[in-house]
C-alpha cells in the first residue's frame, strides 16, 4: 500500500463499538457514515436510504444479513449491497477494512444517491 | 397519461380516483411516500407545514401529491417505477358523510360512525381520509369492521394531547355533522384466499384496521382453518378497548386463536403474568411480549401491524429476524 493511499484511510470506530446486526452513525471528518456489522464483517455506508433519503440510523433494521428501511420496506443484502424485493437501487459502500481491532474507511469523496430522474429533460428547471 | 382534477381535490386523489396507481402511504401529509415533482407554479400546497413535507426540495419542484392541488394544467413526475396495469379493486372517490355515534371507549380513544351518501365496497384493512370540521386537511381513519356495500362503516379516533380539535372532541363530544371523505385507501389489506396463518401485533388505536381484518375473518370462519396469534398493547390497563370484540374473535375458534394483552407503562402487581378481562396480561412493549411468547411461531405467518412508529419498528425487526419476507408484513405508517 502506498503512503498516499495509506494516509487516506481513517479510523471510524473500534470494531467492538458496533455489535452484530447493529447499525451506528459516525462522523469521518465532516462526512457522516453508518457502520454496520454483519457477523464478523463490517460495511460502511452513506447515512441515507437510497429510496427517499430517510435517515437509516433511525429507520434501518439489520437482521439476517439484510438491511431493511422500515419506511417503505426497501431491502438490501448487506454484504453485497444488492437490492432485494421492492428496492430499485443498490447500497453504496465506502471502502473499508478492519485492522488491529479498528474499523477503517477510505473516504475520497462523499457518496450520495442520485434522487433525480436521469432521463427526463423536461423536468430540468 | 392525462387525468382531470376536480376543484379542490389533491393530485393524489385525482390520480387514484381515475385508476392511476400513484405511490402513497397515509394520504395525509405524514409519511412522504407520495413525493413527486411538478413544475413550480403549477401546483399549490394545501398544508405546507405537513410533517411529510419537511425535507422537500421545493426549488426542484418537489411536492407531496397528497398535499398539492393544481393551479393550472400541470405535469408531474413520480419517482420509481409504476405498473399502470395494477389498479385497486375498489377505486376511491369523494363522498359526503354524516358523522354520528361518537363514543369514548378508553381515556384516549373514541369510536364513531360515518353514514355515507352512497354504498362503498372496501377491503379489510383499508382506511378513509376524513376531513373533520375544524381540522386542516384530511386525516386517515381505518375502518374497524368489514361490510360489503357499506353505508355506515365504523372508525376509531385517538385523542391527541394538546390538539385543539381533538381535545374539543373528547371533552364536548362530536355533534352530528357532515364531513368530506375520500376512499377507500390503503394497501395493508387482507385477502382470505391467501389462506395463511396470521400474526397481528398492534398498539393502541393502531388496532383499528386489524379489527376489520378480524371481522371479515370471523364472518367466514377463517380461524377454523388458520391460526391467529395477536398481541394488543396499550400503556395502562384502563386504556384497553375492543376487548369484547376480541373475545368474539377468540370464541370463534378457541383452539386456533391466541390473544395476549400487554401494558408498557403501568407496573403489574404480583407475578409477571396475570389475567385481565379473561385474557393473559403481560408487562412490556408489544414486540417484546411477542418475542417472549412467539419464539419460532411466526414462520410462514402473514403479519399485520398497527401502532405508533416505535412499536412498528420493533415489531418489524422481530418479524424480519424471524425470517418473514417483507412481502408478508403489512402495515400503514400513519404516525
Amino acid at each position: 500500500m502506498s503512503d498516499s493511499l495509506e494516509n487516506s484511510w481513517q479510523v471510524v470506530c473500534a470494531a467492538t463499538d458496533v455489535d452484530d446486526g447493529e447499525l451506528k452513525r459516525f462522523q469521518v471528518g465532516e462526512i457522516a457514515v453508518l457502520v454496520v456489522c454483519v457477523g464478523e464483517q463490517f460495511r460502511v455506508i452513506p447515512p441515507f436510504c437510497p429510496h427517499m433519503a430517510e435517515p437509516l440510523h433511525e429507520s434501518g433494521i439489520c437482521r439476517a444479513g439484510m438491511l431493511t428501511c422500515s419506511k417503505h420496506l426497501w431491502q438490501w443484502d448487506l454484504l453485497t449491497g444488492k437490492e432485494q424485493g421492492p428496492a430499485e437501487r443498490p447500497l453504496l459502500f465506502y471502502e473499508s477494512e478492519v485492522r488491529d481491532g479498528e474499523v477503517l474507511v477510505r473516504v475520497e469523496e462523499e457518496l450520495t444517491y442520485e434522487f433525480d430522474e436521469e432521463d427526463d429533460d423536461d423536468f430540468e428547471w | 397519461m392525462t387525468v382531470g382534477c376536480k376543484e379542490g381535490e389533491t393530485l393524489l386523489q385525482a390520480g387514484l380516483r381515475q385508476g392511476v396507481p400513484l405511490p402513497y402511504g397515509c394520504g395525509a401529509g405524514i409519511c412522504s411516500t407520495c413525493v413527486a415533482r411538478a413544475r413550480p407554479g403549477t401546483v399549490e400546497e394545501c398544508w405546507s407545514e405537513a410533517p411529510g413535507a419537511q425535507n422537500l426540495k421545493r426549488d426542484k419542484g418537489e411536492c407531496l401529491l397528497c398535499q398539492s392541488r393544481i393551479s393550472q394544467d400541470c405535469e408531474i413526475l413520480v419517482p420509481g417505477k409504476i405498473d399502470l396495469a395494477v389498479t385497486s379493486e375498489h377505486k376511491p372517490d369523494h363522498y359526503c358523510a354524516r358523522l354520528h355515534d361518537f363514543n369514548i371507549v378508553a381515556p384516549e380513544v373514541a369510536t364513531f360512525q360515518l353514514s355515507l351518501e352512497g354504498k362503498v365496497d372496501y377491503l379489510a384493512g383499508q382506511y378513509f381520509l376524513v376531513k373533520l370540521e375544524g381540522m386542516q386537511g384530511y386525516r386517515p381513519y381505518s375502518m374497524t369492521d368489514f361490510q360489503r356495500k357499506a353505508q355506515s362503516p365504523s372508525f376509531v379516533i385517538k385523542r391527541i394531547p394538546g390538539g385543539k380539535f381533538s381535545e374539543q372532541l373528547f371533552t364536548a363530544g362530536a355533534p352530528d355533522s357532515v364531513v368530506e371523505v375520500f376512499g377507500p385507501m390503503g394497501l395493508a389489506t387482507f385477502d382470505p384466499s391467501e389462506a395463511r396463518d396470521l400474526v397481528c401485533l398492534v398498539g393502541g388505536s393502531g388496532i383499528a384496521g386489524i379489527m376489520s381484518v378480524l371481522d371479515q375473518a370471523v364472518a367466514i370462519d377463517y380461524f377454523e382453518r388458520h391460526r391467529l396469534f395477536l398481541v394488543f398493547g396499550v400503556r395502562r390497563q384502563d386504556d384497553f378497548f375492543f376487548l369484547d370484540e376480541l373475545k368474539r374473535v377468540r370464541d370463534s375458534a378457541p383452539d386456533n386463536v391466541t390473544i395476549h394483552l400487554a401494558i408498557s407503562e403501568e407496573e403489574m402487581v404480583g407475578s409477571s403474568e396475570s389475567q385481565f378481562d379473561g385474557f393473559p396480561l403481560h408487562q412490556g412493549f408489544v414486540h417484546e411480549v411477542a418475542e417472549q411468547l412467539g419464539e419460532g411461531l411466526f414462520e410462514n405467518h402473514l403479519a399485520f401491524l398497527g401502532g405508533p412508529p416505535a412499536m412498528l419498528t420493533g415489531s418489524l425487526a422481530l418479524l424480519l429476524g424471524a425470517g418473514l419476507p417483507v412481502s408478508d408484513i403489512r402495515y400503514d405508517r400513519f404516525g
